[in-house]
């Protein structure tokens, strides 16, 4: 199904109000209503044991956002909470706690379980849905066997650490039939949506090129081994990834929540090119609906620092080559601005966050017309839209296979670079072309006990 | 005269212990050391003395000071012809080189530089440099040295721009002593970032020999091989090569001369000809010393044109002259050789041109043999990594990773000395686990002939992550080798790394599956590793192998086989053969499955069975009891490719539950198959209001023009249905479409009209513009309000035509006709082509009806253009009260100085008492946009319309003082520009030199004050103490505004009285609350703006007052 992405699929509902619910259920029952009639913003229009229960797996810097989103959700209820870190899993737990001392009051919600490892939440049967929002290389196994087992998945972009991980837990969510949002809310972002529908339908003509601008990582000293602090299950931690010994500035703060080192350790993340460029370059692919196929050509160039504990790529180019003639720049902020850049025969649009921009500017007030292309237009916040899918069944503003696609043109980038040589890709088989070491890149062996 | 007795105490910052050991040495050695030191100690007297301060030394020594120059002088009168003994020696990060044991130069290479120079060059004669450092304005010009611009966007020229510098890898004396001294090094052109090094981009091999063939004459031999390790691409630049920067002394400006070969002289006659050598020479304290650049004949572009500069610069290079950029190929040297002769006299004393001959005899510099090169500097990074702990410097495991990329782009020829290398490191005992684990990785990613074995030497390895590592690089290789190194030693392996190896060889294509097959049934974790590796290796033998162990299998492992086989089957790019796959579908069929996993399978089965068979399966799914199972039916089925397990689903539609509707409804609208459209019209009407609104949903992309009668309907319902048929009547394509819903907008009640206008603006169809026009005249106000919009967004000029026309019609009164008006002057905007916008109401006045003129007045004054001024300033005068009412309204809103005068003859002429206060707004306002108008024109404006104000709350808006605070010398530490506006501030006035940002609220106390217009570019700039200063001749109070979101002020803002003044700014809706300090004559310093909160910037006001302190 290609029309995956394109317009309209959530069913309009969300303007109804908890007095629309009421009444709809006084007239046809609650549980001919129940799916549809709330929003986010009614607390308590949802009876408690129609909520949807989740369960939060990984509760760091991003990871407690993605709780606190889902604990506005008056749909659903966070049942459990898990970490491989004990300091932040209570945390979290006692913040799961604080926000529902309401339903606590009137005996709606009996306690948040703490779990250390996430196996134990897959194996329980009450949690229809899990939030992954670990570290990178801890993206792919959770989601897989939630969806596995039957779970909803709403996990944090970008969506796996490689290209094969994203592969499998696209077709074991599309197996399974579970509903997957992905992390890029940029896709419920009416700007972005508005600059997408834009150059969609041809606004600014022909696309010549684009040209897609993210923030560069700095780099840092050497750290020597440290022991493994207290409360940390680092084996754990690690998990799949390749061993290494314990040093804070390769995992995560001690105290606090803030940026952790993993995000610029190539073990654990392949860099802001996957940070940031699932969201820029899934905007990018959206407005070009290449959002189930990928370039048929990647070169690229990146720095990698020589030294320092952290060893993700610096400033980058990257051009990728599509099957239709498009090229698309991908760089660091110093070489093509920050958000996305559609250059057309017939003028511009450049969207980043909180910003549209247009040339000419008459485009901005445009309205895109019957039998013109409508992408996802998501009602409330993204994880509301999680929520609501979850109930309709329908497909998320941010999709699986989106995701998918959008993260392997990112790691195809550091790929390129990290090879330092033009490489050609098949996006349908999703193997480079005469390329073994490239090909090896495409998926990395686990450690036991994990398998993809 | 050799003399390197001073190689034997090295440490030359321990005079004391020099003083000692020259006691025990020969008389005659004794003098010549001493003429050595005291020298030193001369020309640190010199300076001082220049300084003005002796050094107490100088004055202890006089007798062996002037013994010394009589030494000095001596051994400068050497006889010519007669080579001196050149001595070398490496000082901390430079080569020291010493003539006669005296110091000649220095090769100066710390890694804190941008580039490797040699300086100084002691000119024979006076032992001076003849070269200088460094000096202003180009700090970068370092004596001696290489380097090149625009290399790949880089910048390997000037330290100002850190991009990109040339780092020495540390130099090797080569001939340290005797009639010459040779020394090399390798430098690394390494692109950077602030901090971060990227890999180089060229390297070069430079190899310096120094000798002195007579006492008026050095020469330095100056090879470089340069190599790129990339493409390089050199635009033109005039900052490139090798070059020279002779001391200010002897420059053309200070009466030098430079001369080329050619006997053209100074820049003007050598500036960009071609040359063999040029010479530059000057006189300083009445000797003559130059320096001389020889190019050999061998040199790429000999003879080249030379960038000469008289006040010193010389440097022979192509690059200011090129066509096109200059591509130097990877791995494709430069050899470079230059001669540079510093000598004594002038070029022709000195023979210069003799010394060109001679040079061009010599051979030319080798090229380096860059492969054996790049090898060599690959082994000893090798060897180093070997050594490798983690948490230590990764500089050579980066070369490594350069290389096993570059490496992996080749054939096994290629791959083969790097795996060598690797396999080498990995065999030597003394290597750490931590290089160890990293080499295992690099050999997984280049594979080769050679890995495999050295990776399975490492299955062994005693530490368990190494051999760890070692199992997961050869997953990675996955050759059939591979395979069966792994095999093997999988019996020998640690528990837990057998099941790593288990689930490796998984991804290792048809040979690992073989070797896994006797090796999943069982419930260890070999067994469990084994197999769920087999799901992911999606072969037509991994099917057979799971099916089979599945069929033995007792009960608690069948989910994992299960499991591994639904994965297997659900791959997309699975490689799996229909006959397999069907015949694992109908097994699993037989058995019993959780609900996820009858949806996996019926999944599977819609792919891979005929579609009789999954046909059935579906249906099976469908009546079953488990909701979820039976949803995920619905889904798939719907989504089925066959359209024919589609129309099964639909087929039972009305069987299903409300839930199982919304799902088949939802997934068809998915699907977007027109042909389906069938059954959401059906469901058009259902009584459950979801479904009614999922159906409302699906038509609005399946659906056509039949199906607008129905939405129609659906439009005024709640429950959410009368939005999902909003929406779905926005996308409905269709030409028809708009027109039966514009219909619809007379028959239906005034309630829903002003819903299907929205929705027909929505879609923005031109067409729809009459259907506007239908109902600009409705009843409800809401309703004329919406067709305007519309009208106004989508009129053409018959429209614009037929408003005008209205306007001139009794319609009603002015707050009826005000959407009219506004509306109509929307439509003249768009359609003013190239003349005036008013040009439609300028035409319709004359011939305007009494209650029609207001309204084309108020047009014109909307547009407010100089064309439709006129027509307004007339009709002040108008004897109708409603037209004189309109005209004086339209006069005081508006928005520029062109109404200034008649403004000023309505306020003063007017009897009507509200005209004249609408007048004097207007004036008031207009003064506010003309703010930042020079004050003594301004005074005048205030004083006129000081004059028509009747009231004194009116003349006391116009009271202007130009007694603004005189402030001079203002300095501010920033090269954004910043303004005095004397007297200036007021409402309107602009805040900043770089953007159009106003001030909308100034208090009363500041209005008039002088302030200093700040630059918007320098937001959050600085935090010093003293960023900004200026002068005053009188006390003063100095206010400093900070935007209100900032959070934490500067420091240098604690001594300031916050008050509860706030000057307001206009565009960004900032408030600037004041801080208040007095301050006496004199010097007035504030602070940074660097606040945390916001990257805002702050305003200075300055008010006369305070006494201060």
């Amino acid at each position: 199904m290609k029309r995956s992405g394109t317009e309209p699929r959530g069913i309009s509902l969300a303007s109804a109000t908890r007095r629309d619910f009421l009444r709809a259920s006084a007239g046809f029952g609650a549980a001919a209503a129940w799916p549809f009639m709330w929003t986010g913003r009614v607390a308590a229009a949802v009876p408690a044991n129609e909520r949807i229960t989740v369960a939060a797996i990984g509760t760091g810097r991003m990871g407690r956002g993605d709780l606190g989103n889902m604990l506005s959700e008056a749909g659903a209820q966070v049942v459990a909470v898990c970490d491989v870190d004990a300091n932040r899993c209570s945390d979290a737990r006692r913040m799961v706690e604080k926000r529902y001392t309401k339903r606590s009051a009137n005996g709606e919600f009996t306690g948040c379980k703490e779990y250390h490892d996430y196996r134990e939440i897959i194996a329980r049967g009450d949690v229809d849905a899990v939030l992954v929002c670990t570290p990178d290389h801890w993206h792919a196994l959770p989601a897989i066997e939630a969806a596995r087992s039957g779970k909803d998945v709403f996990i944090q972009k970008p969506m796996t650490y490689t290209i094969e991980e994203g592969r499998v837990l696209s077709d074991t969510a599309r197996q399974y039939g579970r509903v997957v949002q992905v992390g890029s809310q940029q896709r419920s972002d009416q700007r972005f949506r508005f600059g997408c529908e834009l150059v969609r339908n041809g606004r600014i003509g022909t696309i010549t090129k684009v040209e897609v601008g993210c923030g560069i990582d700095p780099r840092t000293g050497n750290e020597p081994v440290m022991p493994v602090p207290e409360g940390l299950d680092y084996g754990m931690w690690v998990g799949p990834a390749p061993w290494m010994p314990y040093t804070e500035k390769r995992v995560h703060p001690r105290k606090g929540y803030g940026r952790p080192g993993w995000l610029r350790t190539h073990n654990y993340c392949i860099g802001m090119m996957t940070g940031w460029g699932s969201h820029h370059m899934d905007i990018a692919h959206w407005a070009m609906d290449f959002m189930e196929t990928g370039p048929v050509a990647i070169d690229g160039w990146a720095e990698y620092a020589d030294d320092g504990a952290w060893t993700v790529h610096g400033d980058w180019d990257v051009t990728y080559a599509y099957a239709n003639g498009l090229n698309i720049h991908f760089g660091g902020n110093r070489r093509y601005k920050q958000g996305v850049t559609f250059h057309g025969t017939e003028g511009k649009v450049h969207v980043r966050r909180g910003r549209l921009d247009a040339e000419p500017k008459s485009l901005l007030k445009s309205t895109i017309g019957p039998g013109e292309t409508h992408l996802y237009r998501t009602r409330g916040s993204h994880m509301h839209n999680f929520v609501e899918c979850i109930r309709t069944r329908g497909e998320t503003a941010a999709p699986v296979e989106n995701g998918h696609r959008s993260c392997t043109v990112c790691i195809l980038g550091d790929i390129a670079a990290r090879l330092g040589r033009k490489l050609h890709w098949d996006p349908a088989k999703e193997q480079f072309l005469d390329d073994e070491t490239a090909n090896r890149m495409v998926t990395r062996p686990m450690r036991a006990p994990w398998v993809l | 005269m050799a003399l390197h007795v001073e190689r034997m105490n090295g440490d030359s910052r321990r005079p004391p212990a020099r003083h000692v050991w020259v006691k025990r040495l020969p008389v005659f050695w004794r003098a010549v050391v001493l003429d050595r030191m005291a020298c030193t100690r001369l020309r640190r007297g010199t300076a001082a003395l220049q300084r003005g301060t002796v050094p107490s030394e100088l004055n202890l020594y006089p007798k062996i000071a002037g013994y010394c120059v009589l030494v000095g002088a001596l051994s400068v009168c050497g006889v010519r012809g007669e080579p001196l003994s050149v001595a070398a020696r490496i000082d901390g990060d430079a080569v020291v080189v010493e003539v006669a044991g005296k110091l000649f130069t220095q090769y100066k290479f710390g890694r804190d530089q941008k580039k490797p120079y040699l300086w100084p060059l002691a000119g024979p004669t006076t032992g001076k440099s003849v070269t200088t450092e460094t000096s202003e304005p180009y700090p970068h010009h370092n004596s001696m040295w290489f380097g090149c611009d625009h290399l790949n966007g880089r910048d390997y020229w000037h330290h100002q721009n850190p991009n990109g510098a040339i780092f020495s890898r540390g130099p090797v004396l080569e001939a340290a002593k005797g009639e010459k001294v040779v020394f090399s090094d390798t430098c690394e052109w390494t692109p950077r970032d602030g901090k971060t090094l990227a890999s180089p981009t060229m390297l070069d091999i430079r190899r310096i020999t120094i000798q002195a063939p007579d006492a008026k004459t050095r020469l330095i031999d100056f090879q470089i091989a340069w190599v790129p390790l990339v493409d390089v691409t050199i635009t033109k630049t005039n900052h490139s090569l090798f070059a020279l920067r002779m001391h200010p002394d002897l420059s053309v400006q200070s009466g030098g001369t430079m001369i080329n070969a050619e006997g053209a002289r100074q820049q003007g006659g050598t500036l960009g000809k071609p040359s063999a050598w040029i010479d530059y020479h000057g006189t300083r304290d009445g000797k003559t010393e130059g320096a001389a650049i020889l190019g050999h004949p061998s040199n790429r572009w000999y003879p080249s044109p030379w960038l000469t500069r008289d006040y010193g610069f010389f440097s022979p290079t192509p690059m200011q002259w090129l066509k096109r950029p200059l591509l130097l190929p990877k791995g494709q040297p430069v050899v470079l050789a230059y001669r540079v002769v510093v000598h004594s006299g002038t070029h022709e004393e000195a023979g210069i041109a003799a010394h060109a001959t001679a040079f061009a005899k010599e051979p030319a510099p080798a090229a380096p043999d860059v492969s054996k090169m790049l090898q060599a500097s690959f082994q000893r990074s090798v060897e180093r990594a070997c050594g490798y702990h983690f948490g230590e410097t990764r500089r050579d495991l980066a070369q490594i990773q350069t290389a096993v990329a570059s490496a992996s782009a080749g054939d096994e020829e290629q791959r083969r000395p790097v795996s060598t290398a690797l396999a080498g490191a990995l065999n030597q005992e003394t290597t750490t686990p931590s290089a160890r684990r990293f080499l295992c990785r690099q050999l997984g990613l280049l594979g080769g002939e050679g890995a495999v074995p050295a990776l399975a030497g490492q299955l062994g390895a005693e530490d368990e992550n190494t051999a760890e590592t070692a199992v997961l690089a050869l997953g990675c290789i996955g050759t059939p080798e591979a395979v069966a190194a792994l095999e093997m030693a999988l019996p020998k392996l640690p528990a837990r790394i057998q099941a790593t190896a288990a689930s490796a060889l998984g991804s290792m294509g048809e040979a690992g599956v073989t070797a896994l097959a006797d090796r999943v049934s069982g419930a260890d974790p070999v067994c469990v590793a084994g197999a769920k590796a087999l799901g992911h290796a999606g072969t037509d033998q991994a099917v057979k192998v799971l099916l089979g162990a599945l069929q033995a299998a007792p009960p608690e492992q069948r989910r994992l086989l299960q499991d591994a086989l639904l994965k297997t089957l659900g791959r997309k790019n699975a490689r799996v053969s229909p006959e397999p796959a069907a015949d694992a579908c109908r097994r699993l069929a037989a058995t019993e499955l959780g609900a996820a996993r009858q949806t996996a399978l019926l999944a599977a089965a819609i792919r891979f069975l005929p579609v009789s068979e999954s046909r059935s399966l579906l249906m099976r799914a469908l009546s079953s009891e488990d909701q979820a199972v039976r949803e995920g039916a619905v889904q798939l089925g719907v989504r089925a490719a066959d359209a024919e397990l589609s129309r099964a689903v639909c087929g039972r539609f009305d069987a299903l539950t409300e839930t199982e509707q919304i799902v088949l409804l939802q997934a068809l609208k998915e699907r977007g198959d027109a042909a389906f459209a069938g059954v959401p019209r059906q469901a058009v009407g259902a009584k459950a209001a979801p479904v009614h609104a999922a159906a409302c949903s699906a038509l609005g992309v399946l659906g056509n023009s039949e199906d607008v009668p129905k939405l129609l309907a659906a439009i005024g319902l709640g429950d959410g249905v009368g939005e999902a048929a909003r929406r779905a009547l926005t996308r409905i394509p269709g030409a028809g479409v708009a027109a039966l819903i514009g219909d619809a907008l007379v028959s239906t009640d005034s309630a829903n009209r002003r819903e299907i206008l929205d929705l027909l603006i929505d879609r923005a169809e031109a067409g729809s513009v009459h259907h506007y026009m239908s109902v600009v005249r409705d009843k409800d106000r809401r309703v004329r309000e919406a067709a305007l919009r519309g009208v106004g967004k989508h009129g053409t000029p018959a429209e614009l035509t037929e408003l005008v026309a209205l306007l001139n019609d009794e319609i009603g009164d002015a707050s009826f006709r005000r959407p009219f008006e506004s509306c109509t002057a929307a439509l003249c905007r768009t359609f003013a082509d190239a003349g005036p916008a008013s040009a439609p109401c300028l035409a319709a006045l004359p011939k305007a009806t009494v209650p029609g003129r207001p309204s084309i007045l108020r047009v014109l004054g909307i547009l407010a253009e100089a064309e439709g001024l006129a027509a307004i300033v007339g009709d002040t005068k108008s004897p109708d009260e409603g037209t004189r009412d309109a005209a004086v309204r339209a006069l005081a809103t508006w928005p520029d100085a062109t109404a200034w005068d008649s403004l000023l003859t309505v306020a003063r002429d007017t009897e009507n008492l509200i005209h004249h206060v609408l007048a004097v707004r207007g004036c008031r306002r207009l003064l506010g946009t003309m703010a930042d108008a020079d004050p003594e024109d301004l005074k005048v404006l205030y004083d006129a319309a000081l004059a028509v104000a009747r009231r004194e709350d009116e003349k006391k808006l116009f009271v202007f003082s130009l007694e603004g605070v005189s402030i001079r010398d203002l300095k501010v530490k920033s090269k954004r520009p910043y303004r005095v506006r004397r007297g200036g501030m007021r409402k309107g006035a602009t805040w900043t030199t770089d953007r159009k940002y106003t001030f909308s609220k100034v208090p009363a106390e500041l209005v008039g004050a002088t302030y200093i217009q700040t630059a918007m570019d320098d937001k959050a700039a600085s935090n010093k103490a003293d960023f900004l200063s200026f002068r005053i001749e009188e006390p003063v109070v100095v206010y400093v505004g900070f935007d209100s979101r900032c959070r934490k002020l500067p420091k240098w803002l604690a001594a300031w009285e916050k008050t509860a003044l706030v000057v307001r700014e206009e565009t960004n809706s900032c408030r600037l609350p004041l801080y208040r300090k007095a301050f006496p004559v004199g010097k007035v310093v504030v602070g940074g703006n660097k606040a945390l909160g916001v990257g805002a910037i702050f305003t200075v006001v300055v008010v006369p007052g305070g006494g201060g302190q």
